[in-house]
């Protein structure tokens, strides 16, 4: 399979903190890839290097063989790479219809069209009433709008960032299938870095495990979860929870 | 691609025109058609400043200077290229423009506060510099200035060409916020992270907007120069700045109508408080202060809240 996202060595650092040292992954074509890591790992920052809104003091990012380190985050949506914010950041005074048309204007040039391609979008998750505002909704349906319009720029990777922080089990559940059915039916490779268990243990064909800026292990999630190295830094107090998601 | 059909919504906003172009027929006083007509004025600064702080959310401390700069741009050209002054007014609006583009380009790379710091600064040296280079622009004495219309005492004429300008300014902010880009600039005053996470050059949206905006306000800037036949580094001055805002504040932020609504009462208001002077700046920070705390949305807005209840 081609790897859509190469990263390559990637370092950097906030003043004498290394947040991300020396990291390689990469991301192959319709793919869901699971980044975890305790707090501080640096996932985030990793995101936000391949987004460019940060740029790497060292290190190279290839996507679809073409080199994007150092580029606005503009530029890289344009060229395929969607994002959705750990703190959510809404469109408060926009409707979730605009919110979302506003990720499809970069594919398309007139309104019609962009509206055109939000109904699919709104359709697709199913939410309801897209006239309301943004600043009117409740977290689940902030959340899908997020994702909406990161998909409504028709990416062929996109980087979910914590979408299951702070939701009900059943509502989990929910985004876990849509993450699946958003890969099957947009043809999209996906990066989920999360802290809830069962989602990415559920949701990952592979998962990448960090740990103070490095790559601790990688590989499918049972071989993982079993990794005594991943427990013993991570995963050590959860074990039980863990064990309970494989079964 | 845009309709405009008489449906219930906008016949307030027909309405609002018809009174706005029989008025001056109705007052028949120059005195009143004159005041009208500097309302006008600051209704078209109001609702540019409106672009960038109420859609943008970027405040601008620069734009009376960019009255300013048009102001004199077009007396200069006037004066010394014997041109009339309805094509000093473009050299006005052209000047603007290009001014916008290097100080949007420079400070509107920054976030928050610091682009608001910038155009305070900006004005600052701008005004100083007017101030100082006495033999072009005669300091603070001003710089005498033809009329836009020779042979014309009458108000009415100018009144006309300030509407004009006004409902031009309306109608195309009108036209840019409801297209794609609209819906762009919209995005980046939402959320300027989410919108370049979408594929948005934030950056280009700001800047393209503060030039659109000087471009109007210089035009507008170099009309007053040639309506009241004076150019003075006044027309840059903080107090006017003040004035513009609490005018965009007190009629309602992000709303159209709103900052027309505030220019023309708080220009009218300020004829009554002619005697106190400096001192009105004081009452309209009051009632800044009184919008903020009580009526958010100005008095557009609660207007509409109160009338169709959302």
């Amino acid at each position: 399979m081609k790897a859509v996202l190469e990263v390559h060595s990637v370092t950097k650092s906030f003043g004498g903190l290394i947040a991300v040292n020396n990291f390689s992954m990469e991301v192959r074509e319709r793919e869901i890839v699971g980044l975890i890591g305790p707090n501080g790992a640096g996932k985030t920052t990793l995101l936000n290097l391949v987004t460019g809104f940060l740029k790497p003091d060292k290190g190279r990012i290839v996507f679809m063989g073409e080199e994007i380190t150092g580029l606005p985050p503009h530029k890289i949506c344009i060229k395929g790479v969607a994002r959705t914010f750990q703190l959510i950041k809404p469109f408060p005074k926009l409707s979730i219809l605009d919110a979302i048309a506003v990720g499809a204007l970069v594919r398309v040039r007139s309104k019609v069209e962009a509206y055109k391609r939000a109904h699919e979008v709104i359709e697709f998750l199913g939410l309801k009433n897209p006239h309301r505002l943004c600043e009117s909704l409740n977290v689940v349906e902030e959340k899908l709008v997020e994702l909406g319009r990161a998909l409504a720029t028709n990416p062929k990777l996109l980087l979910i960032d914590e979408i299951a922080a702070g939701l009900r089990p059943s509502e989990v559940e929910d985004i876990k299938r849509v993450i699946r059915v958003i890969r099957d039916e947009y043809n999209v490779s996906i990066v989920v870095v999360e802290h809830v268990m069962p989602l990415v243990m559920g949701v990952s064909d592979r998962i990448v495990v960090m740990s103070s800026g490095s790559k601790v292990t990688e590989g499918k999630p049972e071989e993982v979860a079993s990794n005594p190295k991943v427990i013993s830094i991570y995963l050590g107090e959860r074990r039980g929870r863990m064990l309970g998601v494989k079964s | 691609m845009f309709k405009i059909s008489l449906s219930q919504r906008n016949a307030p906003m027909l309405l609002a025109i018809l009174f706005l172009l029989v008025l001056p027929l109705v007052v028949r006083q120059e005195y009143w058609i004159y005041v009208m007509t500097i309302g006008l004025y600051y209704a078209i600064l109001a609702s540019t400043w409106n672009v960038m702080a109420g859609f943008l959310g970027r405040v601008s401390f620069a734009h009376a200077a960019f009255a300013a700069i048009g102001a004199y741009a077009s007396a200069l050209s006037v004066l010394h290229l014997g041109i009339p002054p309805a094509v000093g007014m473009l050299i006005g609006m052209a000047a603007g423009t290009v001014f916008s583009l290097f100080i949007g380009y420079l400070s509107l790379r920054l976030r928050g506060v610091y682009f608001t710091l910038s155009t305070l600064a900006f004005a600052e040296i701008f005004r100083i510099v007017v101030t100082v280079e006495y033999e072009y622009t005669r300091g603070s004495l001003g710089l005498e200035t033809p009329k836009l219309i020779e042979g014309v005492l009458s108000y009415m004429p100018y009144y006309y060409v300030a509407l004009a300008i006004l409902l031009g300014t309306l109608f195309s902010t009108y036209v840019i916020l409801n297209s794609a880009f609209g819906l762009k600039i919209k995005a980046v005053g939402n959320s300027e992270e989410a919108a370049e996470a979408l594929g948005i050059n934030s950056a280009k949206v700001k800047v393209i907007m503060f030039m659109f905006t000087s471009a109007i306000t210089s035009l507008a800037g170099a009309f007053y120069g040639h309506l009241i036949g004076l150019v003075s580094p006044e027309v840059g001055a903080f107090d006017q700045l003040a004035l513009v805002i609490a005018m965009a504040v007190v009629g309602g932020l992000g709303s159209l109508p709103g900052p027309v609504i505030g220019a023309l009462l708080l220009e009218v208001i300020s004829e009554y408080l002619r005697e106190f002077g400096i001192f009105r700046l004081l009452i309209f920070a009051g009632l800044i202060i009184v919008t903020l705390r009580f009526f958010r949305r100005g008095i557009y807005g609660t207007l509409k809240q109160v009338i169709f209840g959302g």
